[in-house]
C-alpha cells in the first residue's frame, strides 16, 4: 500500500525530480524502548505499532535547513501522551485500538513533513484519542483534549461519521517537545471544526504531522494557531475524495525572538465540485523565522473546482525572516485556481491615519497588527469557546512590540 | 500519437541516487578542450579558464532538482565540439516537421540551410559591415566573442564567467570548458545604441549555436536592446544547449534584452542567464520560450545598487512532449530596489509549463517593492501547469506581493468570436495570442509576428 | 485669539528636498470657517498634511500654532491630543478594528470619562445624522466601505471627536448634490459655536451649503487671494486664471 506524499511530480510520461535532504546522526531509541511502549496495549494497536516501528528503523532524521534541525535530540525518558478530555464522551483510547480501526489508520497512512516524524509518533507513543462521532449526531459541546505535559508523543485518529457535526480543539499549552501525528476522516456529509493552538516555548521542538481525507459533501475548518520555537514543523495534508467536499484552513502564527516555524499547507483536490481555501496570516518580528509553505494542487478529473492560497505576513524587524513558497498545481483545466503572497511591512499611511486620531505611533503598530489577526480570532470565538481564543489574544497581543 | 502511459510510482524511485547519476563524460578530456583552444588561436590565459571549468565539471554532482535529464548523453556531444570534426548534418537528416515549418513562415532559402545546421556560413556579413561602421563612430564594440577574447583581454578577463562562475553549477561549468561562438558588446559611457543588435547575425560556425556565450557590459549611462535567437526552429545535430548570458548593466544603464528561442522537439534547453545592476540602471528581460522538449531556464537579476530596477517579461509555450521549467529570479541587495515580474504559460497537448521564482529581499534592500504576476492558461485538459515561486524576505520595509492564477479560455468568450466569424480555431488562437499581448507587444515585431504565426500552427495543429 | 496661525510656512519633500509650500499665511479664529480652493494639482491636500505633522513633509521655516503655541515639535497624535482633526480624501481602510470600538478607545486615549452606555448612544445617533446605517458600526474600519460611505465615517468620527478644528480635504469629491447637501447639513449640526472648521474643496458647490467667513486661494505653494465668500463665486465663473497673474513664481 502506497502512502499519501507530499510532492506529486508526475505528468504523463514526464518526471520531475525531487530533492533530497541530508540526514542527522543522533541517537536512537532502542528495540527495548519500543517493547516498553506497546507494553499493555490491544493486538490491533501492537500491530499498528511495530508496523511503524519498522519502517522507522530505516530512516534517518533529515537535516532541515531552512529551520535548522541541529539541536534535536531524542528525548529520554520517552515521552507519553498525557492529555484531559472534555466534552462529550466519543472517544476511546488509542492503545485500545480494534482491528478495523488498525486498517483504516492504515489506509490514512502519509509522508507527512518528514515520514521519520511521522512514524517518530506512530511507533513510540503509548497513548493518543480514537474519536468516532455516531451518524447524524450534532454535538453542541466542543471537544477538547488538551496536552498536559512537557513532552508529548501520540498519534490519533478522529472519525467524523456521515452527516454529523463536531467541534474540536487540540490544545497544547506550553511543553518543549511534541510529535504528534494525527489521522481525520470525514465522512459523507460530516463536518468538522477543527482548532488546534500551539503555544510552544521559544526552545522547544514541535512536530505536528496532519491528514484530512474529506468525504461527499463533508466539511472541513481548519484553525491552526502557532507561536514558535526552536522547530515549530506543523504539517496539515487535506485531500478532498468525495464531490462536493469542501476545506477551509486558516493558519496564523507568530513567532518572536529566535523562535522559528516551518509551516506546511496542502490541499489536494482530487473530486470534482470540490473545494480548498487557504488563508494564512502571520507576523515576524526580533530575529525570527516564518517559512510558509502553502500548496494547493488540482488533480485531473476534478472539474469545476476550486483552490485558493493565500498567505500575508507583516515583518516588524529587519532581522526578521519570512519565506512564502506557495505552490499551485493544476492538472485539470476547468477549475478555478489562484495564489498569492504578500510580504511587507505596515504602511505608513496606515499608522499615520490612526496617528490623526490620537494614537501614539507605537499604539498604532499594535493596533495594525492585532488587527490583522481579529477576523480570525474572531471567527474561531463565534465557533468554540471564548475562553481558548481569549487566551491566545491576549498571548499575540502581549508579542506585539 | 504519444500513448497514455500507466505510471507505477515504484519505477520512479526517487531515493536512488543512481536515477539521476554523476554525469562524467569519460569523452570529454583534457585534449579536446586543449584542441578547441588551440583551433581558436585563444590566449592561454582562456585555455587555463576552460581547464578550470572542466575540472569544476568533474567534480560537481547533477542539480537535484527540475526535469529529469537521464536521456541526455554528454558523451554524444563530444564529437561535435571537437574541432575538425564533421559537424554539419546533411539537410536529408532534417525533419519534415521543421523543413514544413521554414515553408509557411516564408524563411528564404538560404537562411533555412544556416538554421537546419547545415552549411558553414550564412551571409550576413555584408548586412553587418553596414552597421558596423555606425557602432565604431559611437565607440561601441560589437564583435563575436572569441574575437573579443583575443582584441579586448582586459574587458573580457574582468568580466568573462565572473557572474556565473564554473562553480555557480554543473552546467555553467560544462559551458565554461567548451563554449564557443556568441556576442560581446561593450557601450561606452553615456552611448545610447539607436539600434536593437542582434546576435542572429553573429552565428558562423554551424551547429555551434548551442554554447555561445554573450558578455555584454553597458557603461554608465548606457542603452541598449540587445535581441537573441530567432522564432524559427533550430535544428540541432545533437540534443544540448547550455549557452549562457552575462551582462553588466552600470550605474544608470538601461539594457533590455529580448530573446525568443525555439529549439527543435529534442532539445535539452539548459541555458543560464544572468544581470548584475549598480544603482539606477534597470535591466529588463523579455522571453518567449517555445521550444525544446525540456527546459530549464531562469533569467536572474541581482539587484546590486541603489535604486536599482529589475523587469522580467516571459511568454512560455508547452505543447505537446514538452516540458517548459522556467521561471526568473531576482535578487534584491540593496535600498531603493524595485522589480516586475509578468510570467504568463500556456500548456497545451500534454505539455507541462512548470514555472520556478526565486524574489529574494536582503536585510540590506530597505524600501524595496516587489510584484510578480504569474498567469497560466490550460488549453485542454490533458496538459499541465505548476507554479512554485519561493519569497524570501529580511528586511521590514519592503511592499512585496505575489500572485498567480491558472485557468482557461472561457467557453464563453470562444463563442462569442465564433458568433463574430471566427472558426474555432481561431477564436482559440486569438484568445491566446491576447493573452500573450502584454509580452509580445514588448518583442521586436517581426519575432512577435513570428510568435503569433507560430502560436496559429501549433493550436491548429493541436486542435485538428 | 486665532485659534490656529499658519505664519510664513515653507516646507519640503522630506525625501526630495523638493519645495512644496512656499510661504503660506492663513489665520483663523474660534468658531471661523475658512475655505481653501485652488486648482487641481496645487497642493492643497499637501497643506492639510503639513499642519498635521505627516513625516512625509519638513517644515523648513515659519510656524505652526494653535491657540498661540508653535505645535511644529508636536507628534501627528500629539497634535490630534491637541484637538486638529483632519477628514481625509481616501481614508485607510483598517482590517480588525470595528468602528464603534475604535471610537469609544479613541476618546478614551483623549481623556474623556463619559460613560460607556452614553458614549454608545451617542455614536449611533451620529451614525443616524450622517446617514450611515448601525451596521457600519460593527463593521472593520473603512474595510469595504465604498466612497461615500468613507466620507460619512470620517464625519461621524468628526462628529464624536469634537476637535477645536477641524480639516476637511475635498470632502465634496465624487458626490452628487443630494449626498453633498446631507455632508453639508451633517457638518453644520456637529460644528460646536467654538470650533473651527478648515475646508479644502475643488468646486464652490459645497460653500453654498457651508457658508464660509473666509475664502482662500491656493496656488503654487502659497495662498494667492483672500476675500470673503464672493471670491468663490468669482471663481466658479472665472476659473482660477485671473488670479495667476501677479503670483510670485
Amino acid at each position: 500500500m502506497s502512502i499519501e506524499r507530499t510532492l506529486n511530480l508526475i505528468h504523463n510520461e514526464f518526471k520531475m525530480l525531487e530533492p533530497m535532504s541530508k540526514v542527522l546522526d543522533i541517537e536512537e531509541y532502542t528495540e527495548e524502548d519500543f517493547l516498553a511502549s506497546i507494553d499493555g496495549g490491544s493486538k490491533a494497536f501492537k500491530v499498528f505499532k511495530r508496523r511503524a516501528y519498522e519502517e522507522y528503523k530505516t530512516l534517518k532524521f533529515p537535516a532541515w535547513k531552512r529551520v535548522p534541525l541541529n539541536k534535536f535530540s531524542l528525548k529520554r525518558p520517552i515521552p507519553d501522551a498525557n492529555f484531559e478530555l472534555m466534552g462529550p464522551k466519543i472517544y476511546k483510547r488509542f492503545f485500545e485500538m480494534d482491528e478495523s480501526e488498525e486498517i483504516l489508520a492504515h489506509s490514512l497512512d502519509f509522508q507527512g513533513s518528514d515520514r521519520k516524524f511521522t512514524l517518530l509518533a506512530d511507533s513510540f507513543s503509548t497513548d493518543g484519542i480514537i474519536v468516532r462521532t455516531e451518524k447524524a449526531a450534532n454535538y453542541a459541546e466542543t471537544l477538547i483534549c488538551k496536552f498536559t505535559s512537557e513532552s508529548q508523543l501520540a498519534s490519533n485518529l478522529i472519525i467524523v461519521e456521515e452527516n454529523s457535526k463536531l467541534n474540536m480543539v487540540f490544545y497544547t499549552p506550553g511543553g518543549d517537545f511534541s510529535a504528534i501525528t494525527s489521522r481525520f476522516l470525514l465522512k459523507k456529509g460530516a463536518e468538522l471544526n477543527l482548532l488546534f493552538v500551539n503555544l510552544s516555548s521559544a526552545q522547544s521542538h514541535h512536530f505536528s504531522n496532519n491528514y484530512y481525507v474529506i468525504g461527499e459533501k463533508a466539511k472541513l475548518r481548519l484553525y491552526d494557531v502557532n507561536l514558535g520555537g526552536t522547530v515549530v514543523a506543523p504539517y496539515h495534508l487535506v485531500k478532498t475524495v468525495g464531490q462536493g467536499a469542501s476545506a477551509n484552513v486558516k493558519p496564523l502564527f507568530f513567532p518572536v525572538g529566535n523562535e522559528k516555524i516551518d509551516m506546511l499547507y496542502l490541499g489536494r483536490i482530487i473530486a470534482p465540485e470540490s473545494s480548498i481555501e487557504i488563508e494564512g496570516i502571520g507576523t515576524v518580528t526580533d530575529s525570527s523565522k516564518a517559512v510558509f509553505r502553502g500548496s494547493i494542487e488540482i488533480n485531473k478529473n476534478a472539474k469545476n473546482s476550486s483552490g485558493n492560497e493565500h498567505s500575508s505576513t507583516i515583518i516588524l524587524s529587519d532581522k526578521a525572516i519570512v519565506q512564502a513558497i506557495p505552490g499551485l498545481f493544476v492538472d485539470e483545466n476547468d477549475v478555478n485556481a489562484s495564489h498569492a503572497a504578500s510580504i511587507g511591512s505596515i504602511e505608513n499611511d496606515k499608522i499615520y491615519y490612526l496617528m490623526t486620531r490620537g494614537l501614539s505611533e507605537s499604539e498604532a503598530l499594535k493596533l495594525i497588527v492585532a488587527g490583522a489577526f481579529e477576523p480570525v480570532f474572531q471567527e474561531i470565538k463565534e465557533i468554540f469557546d471564548d475562553e481558548v481564543i481569549g487566551g491566545v489574544r491576549n498571548v499575540f497581543s502581549e508579542r506585539i512590540r | 500519437m504519444r500513448k497514455h502511459v500507466n505510471v507505477d510510482e515504484s519505477k520512479f524511485d526517487f531515493k536512488n541516487k543512481a536515477g539521476y547519476a554523476f554525469k562524467s563524460a569519460p569523452g570529454l578530456d583534457e585534449k579536446i578542450i586543449r584542441e578547441i583552444s588551440e583551433y581558436k588561436s585563444e590566449p592561454l590565459w582562456m585555455l587555463e579558464k576552460r581547464l578550470e571549468a572542466l575540472r569544476v565539471f568533474r567534480n560537481t554532482p547533477e542539480p537535484d532538482f527540475g526535469v529529469d535529464r537521464s536521456q541526455l548523453n554528454i558523451n554524444e556531444i563530444v564529437p561535435y565540439i571537437r574541432p575538425n570534426a564533421v559537424k554539419e548534418a546533411s539537410w536529408d537528416e532534417v525533419p519534415d516537421e521543421i523543413k514544413d515549418t521554414f515553408e509557411r513562415l516564408g524563411i528564404p532559402e538560404a537562411e533555412r540551410k544556416a538554421l537546419a545546421g547545415v552549411g558553414a556560413q550564412y551571409d550576413s556579413e555584408v548586412v553587418y559591415q553596414h552597421i558596423r561602421k555606425d557602432l565604431e563612430e559611437l565607440g561601441v564594440i560589437f564583435l563575436d566573442m572569441e574575437t573579443a577574447v583575443k582584441e579586448h583581454p582586459e574587458l573580457v578577463k574582468k568580466y568573462f564567467m565572473k557572474l556565473v562562475p564554473a562553480n555557480d553549477h554543473k552546467y555553467a561549468a560544462l559551458h565554461g570548458a567548451i563554449w564557443s561562438g556568441g556576442s560581446f558588446v561593450y557601450v561606452p559611457k553615456n552611448v545610447k545604441v539607436p539600434l536593437p543588435l542582434q546576435a542572429y547575425f553573429r552565428m558562423n560556425l554551424a551547429g555551434m549555436g548551442q554554447f555561445e556565450h554573450t558578455l555584454i557590459i553597458a557603461d554608465q549611462g548606457s542603452e541598449l536592446h540587445f535581441i537573441e535567437g530567432c522564432s524559427a526552429p533550430r535544428y540541432n545535430v545533437h540534443n544540448l544547449h547550455a549557452g549562457m548570458v552575462e551582462i553588466y548593466v552600470m550605474e544608470g544603464a538601461k539594457v533590455r534584452y529580448s530573446t525568443i528561442q525555439n529549439w527543435s522537439k529534442n532539445t535539452f534547453n539548459l541555458n543560464t542567464k544572468r544581470a548584475i545592476v549598480e544603482a539606477e540602471g534597470t535591466m529588463e528581460w523579455v522571453s518567449g520560450s517555445l521550444g525544446s522538449m525540456k527546459t530549464m531556464l531562469y533569467p536572474a537579476t541581482i539587484l546590486k545598487g541603489r535604486g536599482a530596477r529589475a523587469n522580467h517579461l516571459a511568454v512560455t509555450y508547452a505543447g505537446t512532449g514538452q516540458i517548459m521549467d522556467t521561471g526568473s529570479k531576482v535578487i534584491h541587495l540593496a535600498p531603493d530596489t524595485s522589480s516586475t515580474v509578468d510570467a504568463r504559460s500556456i500548456s497545451v497537448g500534454g505539455g507541462w509549463a512548470f514555472y520556478r521564482g526565486l524574489l529574494y529581499i536582503s536585510e540590506k534592500a530597505r524600501n524595496s517593492r516587489s510584484s510578480v504576476e504569474c498567469s497560466a492558461l490550460m488549453l485542454d485538459n490533458i496538459s499541465k501547469s505548476d507554479t512554485v515561486p519561493i519569497i524570501d524576505v529580511r528586511t521590514s520595509q519592503a511592499d512585496i506581493g505575489h500572485e498567480a492564477r491558472i485557468g482557461r479560455i472561457s467557453e464563453d468568450q470562444i463563442y462569442y468570436l465564433m458568433t463574430r466569424g471566427l472558426t474555432e480555431a481561431e477564436a482559440k488562437a486569438m484568445i491566446v495570442r491576447g493573452f500573450m499581448e502584454p509580452i509580445s507587444k514588448e518583442l521586436p515585431i517581426e519575432y512577435a509576428v513570428e510568435l503569433n504565426r507560430l502560436i496559429n500552427l501549433e493550436i491548429e495543429s493541436s486542435i485538428g | 485669539m486665532a485659534l490656529l496661525e499658519i505664519v510664513d510656512l515653507h516646507a519640503v519633500l522630506a525625501e526630495e528636498n523638493i519645495e512644496i509650500l512656499k510661504g503660506v499665511n492663513l489665520k483663523i479664529n474660534e468658531g471661523q470657517i475658512h475655505a481653501i480652493m485652488g486648482p487641481n494639482g496645487s497642493g492643497k491636500s499637501t497643506l492639510a498634511n503639513v499642519i498635521m505633522g505627516n513625516s512625509k513633509y519638513r517644515v523648513t521655516s515659519g510656524d505652526i500654532r494653535l491657540e498661540g503655541e508653535s505645535i511644529l515639535d508636536l507628534t501627528v497624535d500629539q497634535r490630534a491630543k491637541k484637538g486638529i482633526f483632519l477628514s481625509f480624501q481616501h481614508p485607510q481602510e483598517i482590517p480588525g478594528v470595528r468602528l464603534r470600538k475604535f471610537l469609544i478607545s479613541v476618546k478614551q486615549a483623549l481623556g474623556s470619562k463619559e460613560p460607556l452606555l452614553k458614549m454608545n448612544r451617542k455614536i449611533e445617533s451620529l451614525a443616524d445624522v450622517v446617514a450611515l446605517n448601525q451596521e457600519f458600526l460593527e463593521r472593520y474600519l473603512n474595510l469595504g466601505f465604498s466612497g461615500g460611505e468613507k466620507k460619512k465615517s470620517e464625519i461621524l468620527q468628526f462628529g464624536f471627536l469634537k476637535p477645536k478644528v477641524a480639516i476637511f480635504d475635498e470632502i465634496d469629491s465624487g458626490l452628487d448634490v443630494d449626498a453633498l447637501r446631507k455632508i453639508a447639513e451633517a457638518i453644520n449640526k456637529f460644528k460646536d459655536e467654538g470650533m473651527s472648521i478648515l475646508l479644502i474643496t475643488h468646486y464652490q458647490r459645497l460653500l453654498d451649503y457651508i457658508s464660509p467667513d473666509r475664502v482662500h486661494v491656493y496656488i503654487n505653494g502659497q495662498i494667492a487671494a483672500t476675500d470673503g465668500p464672493e471670491l468663490a463665486r468669482k471663481i466658479e465663473e472665472n476659473g482660477y486664471a485671473f488670479l495667476l497673474e501677479g503670483i510670485e513664481r
